[in-house]
């Protein structure tokens, strides 16, 4: 990242990643947004993406979200990282604190999808290996669960409960405590 | 899909491509997914959900946050037989809520944190206080002696060795002082004289960072603390609100001076 700011056009230009989508759409990012995600920064450190970085696994619609995502994320660090530079600012404080909620905002809205959605941007997370996005979206489901019985969880997302009676009191047996 | 039910017959293809594909659903998401889900729960619902299928029995064990409920001898028999079930699987977040606590679960707590420490946790919250997702970098700072008692913001670096004192006494009171860094110069055992004084003499102290053990600007751990209005020491800033230690891992010697923060009521927030 600290190569790209150089202001250098070129530098900039040459710092632009295409990614491309299981059904063939190309999206043009810059590397400081497409390096949020892990396994893009990998593959840009062994030199492999050039002519693009093909996602099987993502859809055009799911990995539009997930640049959405890492664009807004990928500037708000970078203007953590130009804040941080004059501890001695007393302003300091304050562009954080309008940083988090800015983000904070933009993350609640992200999350206003339907489940089906939100499991695929799950997956496209756990793929592309973008942390902040995994735990944003994996909350949103613990929190969707929380307070309820397992029956009602099971009912909420169609898990078909495949232990016999005899395993599930054995395994209620040996978890007891966290049942009383 | 539709199939006839009289006939039998598939519908024609060009249906079929139009039908839209399977909607995902929980069972598609991998275990690491699955394991996270679980470490956003507090503990009881997460071990709770090793009866939902065969796939989830073992999930709880692996999730790698916990979020403990304390207080009260229910929730502190839960914890201990929690910790004692996951033994020495890492854990790489813990959040400790705190919730009218007995005296009981001070001396638990202690042990607790112990516990997760040696499972080598990175972050470690107390009282639902949200870690900050950033690491602020400090860049060549030092101990700048002329005009401290004008100064709002304060980096106090020092190593042992160094022209200074850590003999405060003779300072004069830092009435503007509304945010320190500090290393774990000063940060002494055993009385921690010289945080005691510092803090004595920052009457409006709003933000205090120690960085302890650590040449930054990357740390392993953060923790933030707190601290209730009405229970502050009378030794601190009434305005003092944040707290927060930046460090490479957490040790005796960070335990430490969270025990003497704990003494000044910074961190427990009994209610």
């Amino acid at each position: 990242m600290a190569s790209a700011g150089s202001g250098d056009e070129k530098a900039a230009a040459a710092a632009m990643i295409t990614l491309i989508s299981s059904d063939n759409e190309k999206f043009e990012v810059t590397e400081a947004t497409a390096t949020l995600s892990q396994t893009i920064r990998h593959m840009i450190e062994d030199g492999c993406t050039d002519g693009g970085v093909p996602l099987p696994n993502v859809t055009s619609k799911i990995l539009a979200r997930v640049i959405e995502y890492c664009k807004k994320h990928a500037t708000a660090a970078a203007g953590e990282e130009g804040s941080s530079s004059s501890f001695s600012d007393a302003a300091f404080l304050e562009v954080d604190r309008a940083f988090l909620e800015e983000l904070e905002e933009f993350d609640d809205a992200f999350l206003e999808v339907d489940r089906a959605t939100l499991f695929d941007l799950i997956l496209a997370a756990n793929y592309l290996d973008i942390k902040g996005l995994l735990n944003l979206t994996c909350q949103k489901v613990a929190d969707s669960v929380k307070g309820k019985t397992p029956e009602q969880i099971r009912e909420m997302y169609n898990i078909v409960n495949d232990l016999t009676p005899e395993e599930e009191a054995e395994i209620r047996r040996e978890t007891q405590w966290a049942f009383e | 899909m539709q199939i006839d039910r009289t006939t039998g017959a598939m519908p024609p293809t060009k249906v079929r491509k139009k039908s839209p594909p399977r909607r995902l659903g929980i069972g598609d998401l991998p275990d690491d997914a699955l394991q996270r889900v679980c470490s956003f729960l507090p503990a009881q619902e997460t071990v709770r959900t090793c009866v939902l299928a065969r796939r989830w029995r073992h999930t709880w064990r692996s999730a790698a946050g916990l979020i403990i409920l304390c207080g009260g001898d229910t929730r502190r028999k839960f914890a201990d037989r929690l910790l004692r079930a996951r033994g020495a699987t890492p854990v790489d977040t813990c959040e400790f809520r705190l919730l009218e606590l007995e005296d009981e679960d001070v001396r638990h707590i202690d042990v607790w944190i112990r516990h997760v420490l040696q499972c080598k946790v990175h972050v470690l919250r107390i009282n639902n206080v949200c870690i900050v997702g950033y690491s602020w970098e400090y860049p060549g700072l030092n101990v700048a002696p002329p005009m401290l008692s004008e100064a709002q913001n304060l980096a106090l670096i020092a190593h042992h060795g160094e022209d200074g004192t850590r003999d405060l006494e003779f300072y004069p009171t830092f009435n503007k002082l509304k945010t320190l860094l500090l290393n774990e110069y000063w940060c002494e055992p055993p009385d921690f004289s010289a945080l005691a004084s510092l803090l004595e003499h920052s009457p409006v102290l709003e933000k205090l960072t120690l960085q302890l053990y650590s040449e930054g600007p990357k740390h392993n751990v953060e923790i933030k603390l707190s601290c209730k209005p009405m229970e502050k020491s009378a030794a601190i800033s009434e305005h003092l609100s944040t707290v927060e230690i930046k460090c490479e891992a957490l040790d005796e010697r960070v335990f430490n001076v969270l025990k003497f923060l704990g003494k000044l009521n910074i961190w427990f927030q009994f209610s």
